[in-house]
């Protein structure tokens, strides 16, 4: 069926739901969240569709404006299989908010995260860095009117230091756009792949590095990522688990996208064109955000903010893993950033059903877990375990193929990997602390805690998911492994399946 | 291609996710544990020395081959690890303490890897798994805060280890592009000559890993910790087969040195084994040392434990036959005496419910085959003969003084020395003496632990009487290393470079003498009981001076004179620093913190000061 | 010279100074409307900077009609028309981000009773 071809409906259909959804808001404010909830099913299905029945890579287009004239989408590996990723981690939130949300404006933050979820997927799907930028600004609106969600006035502390740095971001990242505009007239990302080097290199290294300090603040690379600590503890925990299942995605996509595809250079390992290497400035961020996120996550009392810094080093690692520039750094890290995406959410959904039971957030809370509610106790493991990438589960395969990829670049990527590794055992202190303190008893009988079946739903099928990829890495991996090559090899990978008849000057 | 060798990492896998379900029914759990050990026992029946089995996986761009490969060593390793996890998973149907099934059959799923791996990507996953799956098993322990503590140190030593071996595999992939270990040696072998400090530091790399693993100094911080507050029935386990995984890497990458005609040797060793052969004996000092001042008999037994590794990895470190056959002769007698000595303190810790040593005393009578048991164990871990641990301590010596390195002789001596020291201590303290009254109903272990650990000593006897049983699997083991193995003798011999032991001989003449005492204390002067506390208080009464009795018990303060003696060395603390260096880190963490408890405007003047220092980069480059 | 100089580069300067003016508001200034000012400036700058782009002395209007020749000499004149449709957008999106970014100010005040960023950094510890 043709309709199979228009991925469009992807964005279009979340969109279209968001603004209605006030209707259904007329009738019953719970409906709502099972609107956002179908219309993230449908999303899901869709995506998943594409991705199994290998319906990419396809381009589609708007208007039969054919690119580079018009504006389209471009569904490659990359685009179908973090599509996939991200509503998929959106359908499994949206069964938690029916747990979760229940008090304040429902209707609207159905709105909102419906609109969240369909700015993160218009941002991988697009061709077009304006397009790219509207998604962010979507994705970026959506997200801080979200994380001011909720009782707590530290939500809002949060929400405007996110706004603030992130509006700075985005105009950043405006700014670089136009200059590459100017340079050579298109916006289209395959044309402007194809034609980067005509540009002035001074010029484009401007631009360039405008671009990256754009995107980083949504990447969450130091020192642009300032927002993230006090942002993600401020939110509920369902949108922490937002933001870091699915905004990171879209983010470290933005980020890699503009550096490897638009700013890159093919071959052995990606370099950019312009004066400056950015992926070596990339390269630098990435191993200073793995080092402070690591650290100061070491010091912290409070979970939710312990997960926002860990949070901030994995983005670290991930961007670490792209930085190499070899297939299988890239590889590593789009199979990190998964990886992460999957055991994070799940660790902040845990938080929320714990901190909605009456636990609190501080460490010392966590104590004797194990006799409270089993089930938890495990997930947490399970999703700590895969952070630290012991083997069995997810985190294993892919930390290790970074770390391979970064040796196997050698010269000072072995620093870099080396004190990486020093902050991975740094992360390995503090995770296992909790992991400890879980499974040490308190003399003190309390309660089990009951957890209901919208929350456990989530939380079970995450767990068993990073299993799953533990003991068979391949099928995750095969897609990783074609996303890579889409990003190391811009031309065959992108330029030339979007626009056919370009050759590269 | 032998599929057989699949189902030994599989049998404990399946196991595992089977325990893992009832894993609140702890009978069942036991029970399966146990069968699933059995019956891993009996697939290794099957396997054969020279048979593997590969299966690929595509991984790192490329497809990669992982290997199971059966050699001499490992399956003799297989053999003496699975037979005693089958022993302590028979005797655990009866015990009670906090030890979860499933994580021990995924530490025995990883052993079996660890020892038939042939690819470094294997290898490194079995070693996190059995990594993870003992910190996690230490968390059970009786104390629970210090237990937590305990797996935490460990945790840490274990992932800083891991990740540099994590470092070495791919540096040597770097290099050679496989992970295959064997290719990987032949590789590293063939360019010691022209680059041995590159070689040196890649070694390194692993070492520290292997040294970690089986508590070699500087590295034995945790092996106290992590033995006294683990799980009573785990740390068996941990000390007998754990660290024994050390031990097998070390031997993989030992010969390295020796293929190299004219390098540069110290007393006919290559320099690099002679520097590591001291931290061996530094290792059995130490152990020996701390040991003797131990309250807690757990930790007492840590430190015994790693004292004997010290042997064990100053005779491997020799690299000649009689040192390899040393060495491994001992890993082995290590993993029989001290999982013996560690079942009968199961045994009297589940009964007595303490493992202060200075709380027990006078078990004997209640307990009398634990008393036997740990009477052998001691016996053979003093190496008195004919029991077990004489052989090889014997050979040890006989490999030192072969290579004329008499100091490290004399420090061996002196630590075997201290050893009677400690085990007389704990001997004495657990079953002779008095009894105390909160023992009085003190029962011995129910009959599956008194069949465990019977068989456990007559293991310990048989060994040490007909040593040829295990010499001749060790002889192959050294032969396929390419060295000349020692004579093959009667299996009552123990052969060395110097001269023969006939054991059976020793071991009459020790029954003879023996009987001889008996009648000597049985016609000697009538003797009678007194209670625990008659003997020092001259019928004061201790507390009238503000004295417990504890203090009056003989094992307080049991070899106080001794430990004054060594006061100017406690002051050397090793411990402190790896402390050190956590708490610098945790320092630098909090002065890092501090970035991010600003407000917008400072996050903003971040992001910004960045893009400028970017700007003025472009603006140089 | 002088005219020449500011009829090319005027617009640019200006548009960077409004960006530069914008930043040095949120960076400095406590109160918290006036950092969103300050955001709404900078967005204001980055438009006029998209608007010059397209821009230049002799452009004529990009539609084709009987007296508006879009070529001169084989070279284009016209503005180009694409910027200018960017900066709708883009107004918009500052709109949106300005609207939501007051809204969070109100609420802020309304729980904090301050709209001083350092008394509201106290607050929270």
């Amino acid at each position: 069926m043709s309709i199979f071809n228009n991925a469009a409906l992807l964005i279009a259909v979340p969109l279209l739901f968001a603004f209605s959804i006030p209707l259904f808001g007329f009738v019953s404010k719970q409906l709502t969240k099972w609107v956002a909830l179908f219309t993230i099913g449908f999303n899901a299905t869709f995506s998943l569709y594409i991705l199994l029945a290998h319906k990419y890579p396809t381009v589609v287009v708007m208007g039969n404006w054919v690119p580079p004239f018009g504006e389209n989408l471009y569904i490659g590996p990359v685009a179908a299989f973090l599509v996939s990723v991200i509503s998929l981690i959106g359908l499994l939130i949206a069964i938690y908010n029916l747990w979760a949300i229940k008090l304040g404006d429902v209707t609207r933050f159905s709105v909102l995260f419906l609109m969240f979820i369909a700015g993160a997927s218009g941002m991988v799907l697009t061709g077009d860095i304006f397009n790219l930028f509207i998604f962010m600004e979507i994705t970026g609106v959506s997200s801080y009117a979200l994380v001011a969600y909720g009782p707590r006035r530290r939500a809002l502390g949060g929400a405007f230091k996110f706004l603030v740095v992130s509006s700075i971001g985005s105009t950043l990242y405006l700014l670089g756009v136009m200059l590459i505009y100017t340079q050579l007239g298109t916006l289209n990302i395959a044309e402007i792949a194809a034609r980067i080097n005509q540009t002035t290199p001074g010029l484009l290294t401007f631009a360039g590095i405008l671009l990256i300090s754009g995107l980083a603040v949504e990447a969450e690379l130091f020192p642009f990522n300032g927002w993230v600590p006090d942002t993600y503890t401020g939110a509920v925990n369902g949108i922490s688990a937002a933001l870091s299942g699915v905004g990171a995605i879209a983010g470290v996509y933005a980020l890699f996208r503009i550096v490897m595809t638009v700013l890159g250079r093919d071959g052995t390992y990606v370099f950019t064109y312009g004066k400056l290497d950015l992926m070596t400035v990339v390269a630098i961020l990435a191993t200073a955000t793995v080092i402070i996120g690591e650290l100061s996550a070491l010091v912290q009392k409070n979970v939710k903010k312990m997960l926002a810094y860990s949070s901030m080093a994995q983005m670290g690692l991930v961007a670490a893993g792209f930085s190499i520039g070899s297939k299988l750094g890239v590889y590593g890290g789009i199979f990190q950033l998964v990886n992460h995406s999957i055991a994070k959410s799940m660790l902040f959904l845990i938080v929320g059903v714990l901190v909605g039971s009456g636990l609190g957030e501080r460490i010392e809370d966590f104590k004797g877990l194990w006799r409270r509610s089993p089930f938890l106790s495990l997930a947490f493991t399970i999703g700590a375990f895969s952070m630290l990438g012991f083997p069995l589960f997810a985190g294993f395969w892919s930390k290790f193929a970074i770390v391979g990829a970064s040796i196997q670049r050698g010269g000072w990527y072995d620093f870099v990997i080396g004190l990486i590794l020093f902050a991975s055992v740094v992360e390995a202190f503090y995770y296992l602390r909790i992991v400890t303190y879980i499974f040490s008893s308190t003399s003190i009988k309390e309660p089990k805690i009951r957890v209901n079946l919208s929350p456990a739903i989530p939380i079970f099928i995450l767990a068993v998911v990073i299993v799953a990829i533990g003991i068979y890495p391949n099928f995750i991996g095969s897609f990783s492994m074609q996303s890579a090559g889409e990003f190391t090899h811009k031309m065959t990978g992108y330029v030339l399946n979007v626009i056919p008849t370009i050759a590269a000057h | 291609m032998n599929t057989n060798l699949i189902w030994l990492v599989a049998m404990p896998l399946i196991g595992s996710a089977v325990t893992a379900v009832v894993v609140r029914y702890k009978f069942l759990d036991r029970l399966i544990t146990f069968l699933t050990f059995a019956t891993t026992l009996f697939v290794l029946f099957l396997a054969h020395v020279g048979q593997s089995y590969s299966w690929t996986l595509k991984f790192l761009g490329t497809t990669l081959n992982l290997t199971l490969n059966v050699s001499h060593l490992s399956i003799f390793m297989l053999y003496i690890s699975i037979a005693f996890g089958t022993v302590l998973a028979f005797y655990s149907l009866i015990d009670n303490s906090r030890m979860k099934g499933f994580l021990l059959l995924l530490v025995l799923a990883a052993n079996n890897w660890i020892f038939m791996s042939n690819d470094m990507i294997g290898f490194f996953f079995a070693w996190e798994l059995m990594g993870w799956a003992s910190v996690v098993s230490v968390l059970g322990g009786r104390e629970k805060e210090k237990s937590r503590h305990a797996a935490l140190y460990y945790a840490m030593m274990s992932v800083a280890g891991s990740y540099s071996m994590l470092f070495g595999i791919f540096i040597l992939w770097r290099l050679t592009g496989t992970f295959s270990i064997s290719a990987n040696i032949a590789y590293l072998s063939s360019i010691i000559g022209g680059h041995p400090w590159w070689v040196l530091g890649i070694v390194s790399l692993f070492f520290m890993t292997f040294m970690i693993k089986s508590g070699i100094f500087p590295f034995h911080t945790w092996v106290p910790l992590a033995y006294a507050y683990s799980p009573d029935a785990f740390t068996p386990f941990l000390s007998a087969a754990m660290s024994k995984y050390g031990v097998y890497g070390m031997l993989l990458f030992l010969p390295l040195g020796l293929l190299e005609k004219g390098f540069p040797t110290a007393f006919g060793v290559p320099w690099t084994n002679y520097i590591f052969l001291w931290f061996g004996v530094i290792t059995a000092v130490v152990g020996t040392v701390l040991s003797i001042f131990q309250d807690d008999v757990k930790k007492l037994f840590a430190y015994s434990s790693l004292s004997n590794l010290g042997y064990v990895v100053a005779a491997i470190a020799l690299f000649t036959p009689v040192g390899i056959t040393a060495g491994i002769y001992h890993a082995f007698n290590h993993l029989l005496f001290e999982g013996a000595l560690f079942i009968t303190l199961l045994a009297v810790i589940s009964r007595s419910g303490t493992s202060k040593l200075s709380e027990m005393g006078g078990l004997w009578k209640k307990m009398p085959i634990t008393f036997f048991t740990f009477f052998v164990g001691i016996a053979s871990a003093a190496g008195i003969p004919p029991f077990n641990g004489f052989g090889s301590k014997w050979l040890v010596y006989q490999a030192m003084i072969k290579q004329h390195l008499i100091f490290a002789t004399i420090l061996l001596f002196l630590a075997s020395t201290g050893a009677f020291m400690y085990l007389f201590k704990a001997f004495h303290s657990i079953f002779l003496g008095q009894l105390s009254h909160d023992y009085e109903r003190v029962k011995e272990v129910p009959i599956v632990g008194q069949i465990v650990e019977a068989f456990l000593m007559i293991a310990m006897i048989f060994f040490g009487v007909q040593p040829g049983y295990i010499l001749k699997p060790i002889g192959a083991i050294v032969k396929s290393m390419g060295l000349k193995p020692l004579p093959v003798m009667a299996n009552g011999y123990v052969a060395g470079m110097f001269s023969n032991v006939y054991m059976p001989l020793i071991g009459w003449s020790l029954v003879v003498s023996f009987i001889f005492g008996f009648i000597l204390f049985y016609v000697s002067a009538e003797h009678k009981n007194v209670s625990q506390t008659d003997n020092y208080t001259a019928g004061q009464i201790p507390e009238d001076w503000g004295l417990t009795p504890e203090t009056y018990q003989f094992s307080w303060n049991f070899y106080q004179p001794v430990e004054k003696l060594f006061v100017p060395f406690f002051r050397i603390k090793i411990d402190g620093f790896f402390r050190g260096i956590g708490d610098w880190t945790k320092a630098t963490g909090s002065a890092i913190k501090e970035i991010f408890v600003g407000n917008a405007q400072m996050y903003a003047f971040f992001a910004i000061v960045g893009l400028i220092i970017f700007v003025i980069a472009g603006w140089m480059a | 010279m002088m005219q020449e100089f500011l009829q090319n580069w005027i617009y640019f300067i200006a548009s960077l100074s409004l960006v530069g003016v914008g930043l040095y508001i949120v960076l400095t200034k406590e109160n918290i409307f006036r950092i969103i000012v300050g955001l709404n400036i900078i967005e204001s700058g980055t438009n006029l900077f998209m608007v010059a782009i397209a821009w230049h002395p002799n452009a004529v209007m990009p539609i084709y009609t009987a007296t508006n020749h879009l070529m001169v000499n084989g070279k284009v004149v016209t503005a180009d028309p694409l910027p200018q449709s960017l900066v709708l957008t883009a107004i918009v999106i500052g709109l949106g981000t300005t609207a939501l970014a007051l809204a969070i100010g109100i609420k802020i005040f309304e729980k904090y009773g301050t709209l001083d960023v350092r008394k509201i950094k106290e607050a929270e510890k």
